[in-house]
């Protein structure tokens, strides 16, 4: 139930994606004294089904990655081809229809849902921003159905979002991605918010939904847990670059790069007998700013097995086992 | 040897437009000298109004702390004057908040606060304290740091500060109120071992309120799960992991994705919603959501039983059974 078809063409084809924001300095003339490089020289591609984990701390770039692909961004450079048209060169007219096939969930179900609208208004938006359905009787249906879709009960509808509990809130935004019967969604820490026992319920309401319309999904989150359970293929980015890309077991059996096994170490386990057996030690240092980064590779000054060239030199992604990425000159 | 902290049928209920909220409703618990206890429960279980209230920071109105005692270090905290108060926070108990942007002051340098703590209760020279406390909480140097403002410094640093002033005055006991829930994964590890090791060397005792059962796994002894304002299920940390006694516990362990089991096709969620601390019922708060629920868990909210010998405590009118049954549908 899981593993895509291997040979569909890609839904999407991220291509050196970069996206810089200026430092600015003054009150009156501002001026720009540098750049944040946000996400810098991006590649990957999402095959038609699937789901793709984004994964990283705060500041790696990976919500950027995502709102560029919605275009709520402009990216600085690169190419972002949606089942093969680009979507950086295209008119603000030509988007709107791509608009519709692909949808967004955010992360907090409290500010992402307008408070003065009720639930039943807040899924119909869609519809009407983009004209799909003129008839306000059958937005109405539409709209129970999908609540219904979603686990909701479909009088939610006249509810105000601050009548609801956070997993209910997320249905709604959830709902709400559905409205327009996208392809791709893109969740950007969709779960994280939520406590618990509701997060493994929109896990899995997630999961049905992927199978049931047939979606595709960029799953950004930090929670390593949460994506191995939902993820085909995982990307793990550090300071504006995928730092290793694989398939999701591969990735969390035979992690290759420092910073994943960091990371991987980093989570403890729910069993106190593991725990006390395991020795710990957290890596070193935080990550640096990107006005600034380090030179050669970005993660030299942390890294428990960096040597001299790692300062001087950046390494590329390459492929060392089928699938397999990653960017570091001292694996192999 | 008395227990350094015991606190005894806490309640503290808050009134609200839809009617009062019993946010605590009888907790008791005892903290050892020395030991890590992890308060558990998601939002709303009242983990952090029960922790708040033992250093009687509720606000009132609308909150109000209804009933109980807490004895630390054999006075009872309910029963002394506001002044009196004062030196026993942030003087023999410490305290850590979730966000450390908004528990310092943005407009006093860090430096500022650290001796500020420690002109109102202990040290004579703060300024040179100041300097061990941070080098002790591992920040480089510490003379420069001193002089800068909380926005100029990141969110691990910041976290930093707030255990090096809970420790300035030499605590016996440290609150941490989900410490490391703002904080990224490699952040997060840091200012855990920070804090878990600091506390061990030093014989603090540090109550830790989190929702994380991995970060509760690593670090406590002893583990109170809340739920709906009651806990639920109490214990050594092995012991409640190892075998869970209430169904709420089980099924918080089973619905979390884990690094270090195989992949499950399904999660296992525990369905509904969490409760409406408005509208509770008499009997047991997580029944509408339990799968062990019978027509006795109507009657009465359980109270808090032994389960064995070893302390192992749970409030399930089935407990004796639910082992069993879970064997059974596992």
């Amino acid at each position: 139930m899981r593993a895509p078809a291997e040979s569909s063409a890609p839904l999407l084809e991220v291509r050196g994606l970069r996206k810089l924001f200026p430092v600015t300095e003054g009150i009156l003339v501002r001026r720009a004294i540098g750049e944040v490089r946000a996400v810098d020289g991006v590649t990957f591609t999402i095959r038609r089904g699937e789901t793709l984990g984004l994964v990283g701390e705060s500041g790696c770039g990976k919500t950027t990655t995502g709102r560029c692909i919605l275009l709520l961004e402009r990216p600085t450079a690169g190419e972002i081809l949606y089942d093969g048209i680009d979507l950086t060169k295209l008119k603000h007219s030509e988007l709107t229809p791509l608009r519709r096939r692909i949808q967004v969930i955010f992360q907090d179900p409290y500010s992402s849902l307008n408070p003065r609208m009720k639930v039943g208004d807040i899924i119909a938006e869609p519809m009407k921003v983009h004209a799909v359905e003129h008839d306000a009787r059958r937005r109405a249906t539409r709209v129970r159905e999908l609540l219904s879709i979603c686990g909701l009960n479909p009088n939610f509808a006249d509810r105000y979002p601050h009548e609801m509990s956070g997993g209910q809130r997320q249905r709604v935004g959830i709902a709400r991605a559905l409205a327009l019967n996208p392809e791709f969604i893109i969740c950007d820490e969709a779960v994280s918010a939520l406590d618990v026992s509701i997060q493994a319920q929109i896990i899995n309401l997630l999961e049905d939904l992927r199978e049931r319309f047939e979606l595709t999904y960029l799953f950004i989150a930090h929670d390593l847990s949460v994506v191995r359970h939902l993820c085909q293929r995982v990307a793990v980015m550090y300071l504006g670059r995928i730092v290793e890309f694989a398939d999701c077991d591969e990735l969390f059996e035979h992690a290759l790069h420092p910073y994943t096994r960091v990371l991987l170490d980093a989570v403890p386990v729910p069993d106190p007998r593991i725990e006390a057996s395991r020795s710990f030690r957290p890596v070193k240092g935080e990550v640096p700013s990107p006005i600034n980064p380090p030179s050669g590779c970005v993660f030299h000054p942390r890294c428990p097995i960096a040597v001299a060239r790692c300062g001087r030199t950046r390494p590329e992604l390459r492929e060392v086992r089928p699938g397999h990425w990653v960017a570091c000159s001292e694996v192999n | 040897m008395l227990p350094l902290l015991q606190v005894m049928d806490l309640h503290t209920e808050f009134r609200t437009g839809a009617g009062i909220v019993r946010a605590v409703d009888g907790i008791s618990y005892t903290v050892d000298q020395g030991e890590t206890v992890a308060i558990v429960g998601e939002s709303g279980s009242g983990k952090s109004v029960g922790a708040l209230s033992i250093l009687r920071l509720i606000p009132d109105p609308p909150g109000r702390i209804t009933r109980g005692e807490v004895l630390f270090a054999g006075r009872d905290l309910m029963k002394l004057s506001d002044a009196q108060m004062r030196e026993v926070r942030g003087g023999d108990i410490g305290m850590i908040f979730q966000e450390p942007m908004t528990s310092l002051n943005p407009v006093l340098t860090v430096g500022r606060q650290i001796t500020e703590t420690l002109e109102q209760h202990c040290r004579a020279d703060p300024a040179k304290r100041a300097i061990e406390l941070l080098s002790l909480v591992g920040i480089a140097d510490p003379a420069r740091r001193l002089k800068q403002y909380p926005h100029e410094l990141s969110g691990g640093m910041r976290q930093r500060i707030m255990i090096a002033i809970a420790l300035s005055c030499d605590p016996k006991l440290i609150i941490a109120d989900e410490p490391t829930t703002a904080l990224d994964a490699t952040i997060q590890a840091q200012i855990l071992e920070l804090m878990n090791g600091l506390t061990r060397r030093l014989n603090v005792a540090l109550i830790i309120i989190t929702h994380n059962l991995g970060v509760v796994a690593r670090y406590a002894n002893r583990v109170n799960v809340m739920y709906a304002g009651r806990i639920v299920e109490s214990g050594r940390a092995a012991a409640i992991y190892a075998q869970p006694r209430h169904p709420y516990t089980m099924a918080l362990l089973r619905s979390v994705p884990r690094l270090d089991r195989p992949r499950r096709a399904r999660l296992d969620p525990i369905d509904g919603q969490p409760p409406d601390l408005t509208h509770l019922d008499s009997g047991c708060a997580f029944r509408p959501r339990c799968r062990f629920a019978t027509e006795a868990c109507a009657v009465a909210r359980p109270r808090l039983t032994s389960a064995d010998d070893a302390g192992h405590l749970t409030a399930c009118v089935r407990s004796h059974e639910v082992g069993a049954l879970v064997g059974a549908t596992a």
